[in-house]
């Protein structure tokens, strides 16, 4: 017996619900789509490489870039971000205020940028121009 | 785990090109004396800017192991560029 089940009869039983009522109530929760019923979430594939392709079509020379980084070597990164020192990171934050980029780097933890390379894999930009063309993915 | 194999292609005209497979780990037997300076200056750097050293060196240890896999490949033209770490 399901939980939403056991609180209808024990209004029952308590009083605040007629026979009918929850007659009516049950049967519209045997209507209720399983889906809706709370169900672990699907897990998410996790990406092993980010691929970047860049295709350049200028004149008569076409130029193709294609780039595959380890999300393994992304992680790392990060990990060697996190080192580096609050006085530097101050630094790099007022040059970026300075060129228009009101990032805070210190409020950057290392755990929302591991999060943010867990989602990776749901991500995929795609910039086209007359003569270029970028797509950036996980895979 | 480190890369173990480079491989570098290099192409400049459509007729000519080399491939070469470059195995790193004598690479990384002749570099080992080094090692022991670079763990000290990175020892006296982490010192300097108040930085783990642990941290700092398992950081360190997991970009290296996290390079194989790395693929560049760079076209233009006739000429081609590729660089890739197993």
């Amino acid at each position: 017996m399901n939980e939403q089940r056991k609180q209808i009869l024990e209004m029952v039983a308590e009083g605040k619900l007629t026979v009918d009522e929850a007659e009516r109530l049950i049967a519209a929760l045997d209507d209720t789509p399983t889906q809706n019923l709370a169900s672990p979430e699907p897990k998410l594939k996790k990406p092993k490489y980010l691929r970047v392709l860049v295709d350049s079509r200028e004149k008569d020379e076409q130029a193709h870039v294609n780039v595959r980084i380890p999300i393994q070597l992304l992680r790392a990164g990060v990990k060697l971000a996190s080192l580096i020192p609050p006085k530097a990171l101050d630094q790099a934050s007022d040059e970026l205020q300075r060129s228009g980029m009101p990032i805070d780097l210190t409020k950057l933890k290392p755990e929302d940028i591991d999060e943010l390379v867990d989602h990776l894999g749901e991500m995929t930009v795609e910039v086209q121009s007359d003569e270029t063309e970028v797509h950036v993915f996980c895979e | 785990m480190i890369p173990q194999i480079a491989t570098v292609r290099v192409q400049s005209r459509p007729d000519k090109h080399f491939r070469l497979w470059i195995p790193l780990l004598p690479i990384y037997l002749i570099l080992t004396p080094l090692l022991f300076l670079i763990i000290i200056a990175g020892v006296v750097a982490c010192a300097r800017y108040r930085i783990n050293p642990i941290r700092a060196l398992t950081a360190a240890t997991q970009m290296l192991s996290g390079l194989g896999g790395l693929h560049i490949d760079i076209k233009q033209g006739h000429s081609t560029v590729m660089v890739q770490l197993v």
